[in-house]
């Protein structure tokens, strides 16, 4: 069993949220509606479990547990990369939201506050650890000439190579291994956006960021993945 | 405009630099209509920079593929156990 430590003098109120997050006009992502409107059917349902959860009902709890345990692990997981790790902090999300039910205060969604408690609790997770081994991104984003154009040309288009060469298994551990060495509230941006499905702006208050900021860290980001990729397939990052 | 002259245009309208800059915006379709413009004209008679923008594209669709980390049933239950007990020792305390 691992030790609980408390979160309570942390704030976790996300007033400010819009209650509608931004959905982009043309996303590459396609089943975002499909995603947000299935989120907005459960926020619907969590009504009646928020209230008995904040009268401190246990079933609650549990019903609540049952319903965002495995996203909140997955993403606890991701960000934090232990499965001890994770357990400690998804332990202590649930506790916290028990004793403080309270202070939600549907100004956001349920879901939202309760991803804002994990991501909170894994950072600072990580803070205390002091063991996050960052690697220096420069080496593996684009570079350019003094005229602008790339440095390293013609650019290789390896998209299809990465398929042919690499089982899904092994693409997905490929993929893990690179996103492992991001910083800690880069790699939360890109598991929020890219496996989550969330909006920049609900990112953005989950991270404590400005909208513009979590966009500069997803694609600085998701240049750095770029790069790893490119070097393991033996091409230049640039 | 020769056609030269046009493509010569859309490259020095904006860097390949600028453009990977812009990749995220584009992406996402919040770039305004003239600077999507640039951006199209440039990819146009840029190929190292249609090459790029694949393999960024093909990046974020394998992050998107990443599989769930499953909760292990041993961990799911002992978190369970531990918020029952807590739960149980708030209610007598309480």
């Amino acid at each position: 069993m691992l030790a609980y430590r408390s979160m309570a003098d942390q704030n976790y109120s996300v007033e400010g949220l819009g209650a509608t997050p931004q959905v982009p006009a043309v996303s590459i992502f396609p089943s975002a509606t499909a995603r947000l409107n299935r989120k907005r059917k459960t926020e619907f349902d969590d009504t009646d479990l928020i209230e008995r959860l904040k009268a401190g009902d246990e079933e609650a709890l549990e019903a609540i547990f049952n319903r965002y345990s495995a996203k909140l692990y997955n993403v606890a997981q991701r960000i934090l990369g232990e499965v001890a790790d994770a357990e400690e902090v998804i332990q202590d999300v649930f506790w916290t939201a028990f004793r403080k039910a309270d202070s939600f205060r549907g100004s956001a969604q349920f879901s939202t506050w309760l991803y804002r408690l994990t991501v909170n609790a894994a950072l600072g997770k990580i803070r205390r650890s002091k063991k996050n081994k960052e690697t220096e991104y420069e080496e593996y984003l684009p570079k350019f000439q003094k005229d602008g154009h790339h440095s390293v040309r013609p650019v290789v288009d390896w998209s299809d190579t990465l398929d042919e060469k690499y089982a899904e298994r092994e693409l997905q551990q490929l993929l893990t291994e690179a996103l492992e060495q991001l910083k800690p509230v880069d790699k939360s941006a890109v598991v929020l956006s890219d496996m989550e499905g969330m909006s920049d702006k609900e990112i953005a208050v989950m991270l404590g960021l400005t909208v513009s900021a979590v966009k500069t860290r997803l694609h600085r980001a998701r240049l750095f993945l770029r790069g790893k990729l490119a070097v393991h397939l033996g091409y230049s990052a640039a | 405009m020769t056609a030269r002259k046009a493509a010569t245009k859309a490259l020095t309208n904006r860097t390949c630099k600028e453009i990977t800059g812009l990749i995220f915006g584009y992406l996402n379709d919040t770039l305004s209509r003239s600077v999507k413009r640039d951006f199209q004209r440039h990819l146009r008679v840029c190929p190292d920079c249609v090459n790029f923008l694949n393999t960024y594209k093909k990046t974020v669709a394998t992050s998107r593929s990443l599989r769930s980390e499953e909760i292990p049933a041993n961990v799911r239950d002992n978190i369970l156990d531990f918020l029952r007990k807590r739960t149980r020792k708030n209610a007598l305390s309480s």
